[in-house]
């Protein structure tokens, strides 16, 4: 392979001087004359103008986000950005500790990945890259996750006077719809600089920065890897043609561009998804999916299929099972919302919703078979009066695999003791 | 010290014979051809007003490539053009291609590697194009740019393996992405 410094040497704009001052300045004698003109005749402003090194254009990183926003005209962003700073730093001269931390931070989420790198000390950082081998690209691509996931991420940053390591520690708090739909805080993370001389010699991010999934991720040389649940297998074959869309159409800094097609076929890499674990979460991300992408994520159905009109179906926190009177065939598409309250013990136990008890492991002995790990007291659904049971939530939308009535039940062996009741709203092939 | 049998005029002028074509090339590979006048005129006007602090012999040229450096960045900030690459592409087609097909395979493989030496740090872009462009020794380019040739060596070393990792892996990729882990190779 041609050396890569060799390619730089062949794109040579200017490969020879003689001729393009030939065809630049025609009588060079003249040029000479009119220096020495402008030498004898200038002023203080023009030399001031023209000694004196000039700000750089500012170029707010919310306006950077606005033109993102333009480009994905079908995505409805919200995007809190930071409090303007500009952006190109070549000369940081004159700003505080502080400020520096505060640039460095927006420049990175604006994926200005020359702009970040111009505040680091290239004797202090990594061979591999700036932030203790990540390489830069990735950060980019950060960016552009952030405005995928229409999300909000903003940053407060303080000095540390105290710290004998580090000069400035700013803290990140980063949310998203996907994030909200699976049920998990804000992320939270710390960065630490270390600055001296106006240059940072030091980093301390944290790597769960990347995606709040971090344990599906896998990080290569310049691009990611995202190890996706099976359960997202239909969801990412349906995305194959499609993925490259988002993160392309919402590059920020034109660096995304670089790397976020994938050959036909190929699950693109840099779509993650965050960690979902209740049937109501992979519906309301499912249903975020459909917004986004314009076709049905998980299970099939096409467009032109009829809808029913919602039916809405009690069922009583006492019951087993509740008959919904809605027979479904095969590849149904079925949304059930629900709420209301329920107990699982008149015994001093408090209402719960339709997700039921959370995180309540001597509960849970009372599920019934086959949802021993989901939460217990919930909402749950069958196909038939012999099909395998799963969970409803608040919240479900997915594709019957068998023909069959559908029933509605609690989550429990012992019903007796329970009270109060769910209200669902059934929608087939909405 | 100048030569003392020669008014001061008359050795810049030599001086400026031995490099304005350097110079305006210097500026034609950052600039558009239409600003590249204008910034080598502007460097020998700072020149001229410097001219005491200029160094002698092969210090020259790297001091002007100092001065044109500073020069051609009020340029750009002041213009906030855009495009500038563009307009580069635009200029590095070779008049000595002749094969359409050539030169449109020629003007890609170009926009590419300019597109990747933009997004380099603004330094170790310097340093990059002094060294390949301007074919200076390191030295030199410390000189022209006011940092040590240490700092020149380490930021060539960086820069190299950045444009290998933006440049090369893009006809690997579609080859390389694994889907699974099973499938993926070691990171």
């Amino acid at each position: 392979m041609t050396d890569v410094f060799d390619r730089i040497k062949a794109a040579n704009p200017v490969p020879d001087p003689d001729r393009y001052y030939e065809s630049v300045t025609g009588d060079g004698r003249q040029l000479l004359g009119s220096i020495r003109d402008r030498r004898d005749h200038m002023t203080v402003d023009e030399i001031t103008r023209l000694e004196t090194p000039q700000e750089p254009p500012s170029q707010s990183t919310f306006d950077r986000w606005k033109v993102a926003v333009v480009a994905a005209a079908a995505v409805v962003a919200v995007i809190v950005g930071f409090v303007a700073i500009g952006g190109g730093n070549e000369d940081v001269a004159g700003l505080t500790d502080l400020e520096i931390g505060e640039q460095f931070v927006a420049l990175l989420e604006s994926g200005d990945v020359a702009g970040y790198e111009a505040l680091l000390d290239p004797d202090a950082v990594t061979p591999t890259g700036p932030f203790f081998g990540l390489p830069s690209e990735t950060w980019a691509y950060v960016s552009g996750f952030q405005a995928a996931m229409h999300g909000t991420y903003t940053v407060e940053c303080s000095e540390t006077p105290d710290s004998p390591t580090v000069d400035v520690t700013c803290t990140l708090r980063d949310t998203n719809i996907f994030r909200e739909a699976a049920g998990l805080n804000p992320d939270f993370q710390a960065a630490s600089f270390g600055i001296e001389d106006g240059t940072i010699t030091l980093i301390n991010l944290g790597a769960d920065l990347i995606v709040p999934a971090l344990d599906q991720i896998t990080l290569y040389d310049g691009w990611l890897q995202v190890t996706y649940p099976d359960e997202y297998a239909g969801l990412m074959a349906a995305l194959g043609e499609n993925a490259v869309l988002p993160t392309c159409a919402l590059d920020v800094a034109g660096v995304v561009a670089e790397t976020c097609g994938t050959a036909d076929g190929v699950i693109d890499p840099f779509f993650p998804m965050p960690v979902v674990d209740t049937a109501a979460q992979r519906a309301r991300h499912s249903e975020l999916t459909t917004e986004w992408f314009g076709f049905v994520a998980i299970g099939g159905g096409s467009d032109d299929e009829a809808g029913s009109a919602p039916v809405s179906v009690v069922v009583p926190g006492t019951e087993r099972w509740t008959d919904t009177g809605i027979d479904l065939s095969v590849d149904d598409r079925v949304l059930i919302e629900a709420d209301g309250a329920v107990t699982p013990s008149t015994d001093d136990e408090p209402l719960y919703g339709p997700d039921g008890v959370p995180d309540r492991a001597d509960a849970r002995v009372f599920n019934l078979e086959g949802l021993e790990e989901a939460n217990h007291a919930g909402l749950i659904g069958r196909i038939g009066e012999a099909g395998a049971p799963f969970v409803v939530g608040s919240q479900l939308l997915s594709t019957a695999d068998t023909d069959g009535r559908l029933f509605l039940g609690i989550n429990d062996t012992g019903v007796g003791n329970n009270d109060g009741e769910f209200t669902a709203t059934i929608t087939v092939n909405p | 010290m100048k030569p003392q049998f020669q008014t001061e005029d008359a050795t810049f002028e030599a001086m400026y014979h031995r490099h304005f074509r350097h110079v305006l090339a210097y500026c034609g590979r950052r600039l558009p051809t239409s600003e590249a006048a204008d910034a080598a005129s502007d460097t020998f006007l700072v020149a001229w007003r410097r001219f005491a602090e200029m160094p002698e012999g092969e210090g020259e040229r790297p001091w002007l490539y100092g001065v044109a450096h500073k020069v051609v960045s009020n340029h750009r900030r002041s213009a906030g053009r855009r495009g500038r690459l563009t307009e580069r592409v635009k200029a590095s087609r070779r008049t000595t291609v002749t094969d359409t097909a050539v030169q449109v395979v020629r003007a890609e493989a170009d926009r590419e590697v300019l597109e990747a030496v933009a997004r380099l740090d603004p330094l170790d872009r310097e340093v990059i194009r002094l060294s390949l462009w301007e074919e200076l020794p390191s030295p030199q380019v410390a000189t022209a740019l006011g940092i040590s040739e240490a700092a020149v060596r380490k930021r060539k070393s960086r820069a190299r393996r950045r444009l290998q990792r933006r440049l090369q892996p893009r006809e690997e990729f579609a080859v390389v992405i694994p889907i699974t882990e099973a499938e993926g190779e070691a990171p």
